[in-house]
């Protein structure tokens, strides 16, 4: 079996960032995505969200830990990882300056079919972000297939 | 020019123009689609997508690594990526109007120039408490036409405000104060 089944329920501390700009710009720019409401605060100011806001995908840029929990509980090989399904849920508008706390835990592990590799593991992990009055941001789920060897 | 189209070296032919706002509930109805093609993916937007959102996974970064560990026949673009297109047709569109949900299931590889297409269309509207809501079936499709990626979004959108046209404002409604 190519991941640790006991890895379920495993979990990151909650970690703290700020959000900048700048980290915006990196995903908009790799997507080529150049709305004014991720980029331009003169533009974004006029909409309902008065300022700029991250695009939808952002959550994919929260990551502390998350390599050490794939990697040393999961024991996931990396190049045999392959990305499955997401489920992004919004609750708040996630915006420059922003702190945000994050954490990312394994809810689901197994075995399953899959119509291109047949049999293969997975895992799901939850990523829930949060502001520091606890209010909740994001939420997602990724799930992740691992192919045997 | 806008600065940020300066501090990220935008395309101009890729600007989006600034809307006044998004659309409107009635505005929508079912069967009513978006579509977005996207220009080939590249070897450097896949590593840009590595440094953006940390993941180094070598199956997208490392030839080597891809082709004779993973055995993958050689590096592929994050599902993120194909995911991010699909956001960025919703938003092109929505404007300021909040996503409530947004899933894709990533359903086959994309390589490094793969042209990516994504689509959209309403499946269904309805109101859920106060809030006025939108379901999308969306994904995308390569160069071959095969569906790489597969999901739904849902959006919240606002009604017009509630005003009463000109036409009904007749003298004696107004006189007797049925119309405020």
């Amino acid at each position: 079996m190519p991941i640790n089944f006991n890895a379920l329920g495993a979990e990151t501390p909650w970690s703290e960032v700020t959000v900048t700009q700048r980290q915006i710009d990196s995903l908009c720019s790799c997507l080529e995505d150049y709305n004014p409401l991720f980029l331009d605060e003169e533009t974004a100011g006029t909409s309902a969200n008065g300022g700029v806001t991250a695009p939808p995908t952002f959550i994919n840029c929260f990551r502390d830990y998350k390599t050490a929990l794939v990697l040393s509980e999961a024991e996931v090989e990396l190049p045999l990882l392959l990305h499955g399904e997401q489920v992004i849920h919004y609750y708040k508008p996630i915006k420059p300056g922003d702190t945000i706390w994050h954490k990312i835990k394994i809810v689901d592990a197994g075995r399953k079919a899959s119509k291109t590799y047949g049999e293969l593991s997975f895992f799901t992990v939850l990523i829930k972000l949060k502001n520091s009055d606890d209010e909740r941001l994001v939420e997602a789920t990724q799930l992740f297939f691992v192919r045997d060897k | 020019m806008n600065d940020y189209n300066d501090r990220l070296a935008a395309p101009t032919d890729q600007i989006v123009p600034p809307k006044l706002e998004g659309p409107y509930f009635e505005d929508v109805q079912v069967g009513f689609e978006l579509t977005l093609k996207k220009p080939p993916i590249t070897r450097l937007q896949i590593a840009k997508f590595a440094g953006a959102s940390g993941d180094f996974n070598p199956s997208h970064v490392d030839e080597d690594i891809a082709r004779d560990v993973g055995k993958m026949g050689g590096v592929f673009a994050h599902g993120m990526i194909g995911m991010g297109f699909i956001g960025q047709m919703l938003t092109d569109w929505l404007w300021d109007r909040p996503l409530r949900m947004f899933s894709t299931r990533a359903l086959l590889i994309v390589r490094p120039g793969d042209s990516i297409t994504c689509f959209g269309k309403v499946t269904r509207k309805w109101v859920e408490d106060e809030d006025n809501l939108v379901e999308f079936e969306v994904g995308a499709r390569n160069q071959k036409g095969e569906l790489t990626h597969s999901g739904k979004a849902i959006a919240l959108l606002p009604h017009r405000p509630v005003r009463i046209r000109d036409k009904l404002k007749l003298p004696y409604l107004v006189q007797h104060r049925v119309i405020g």
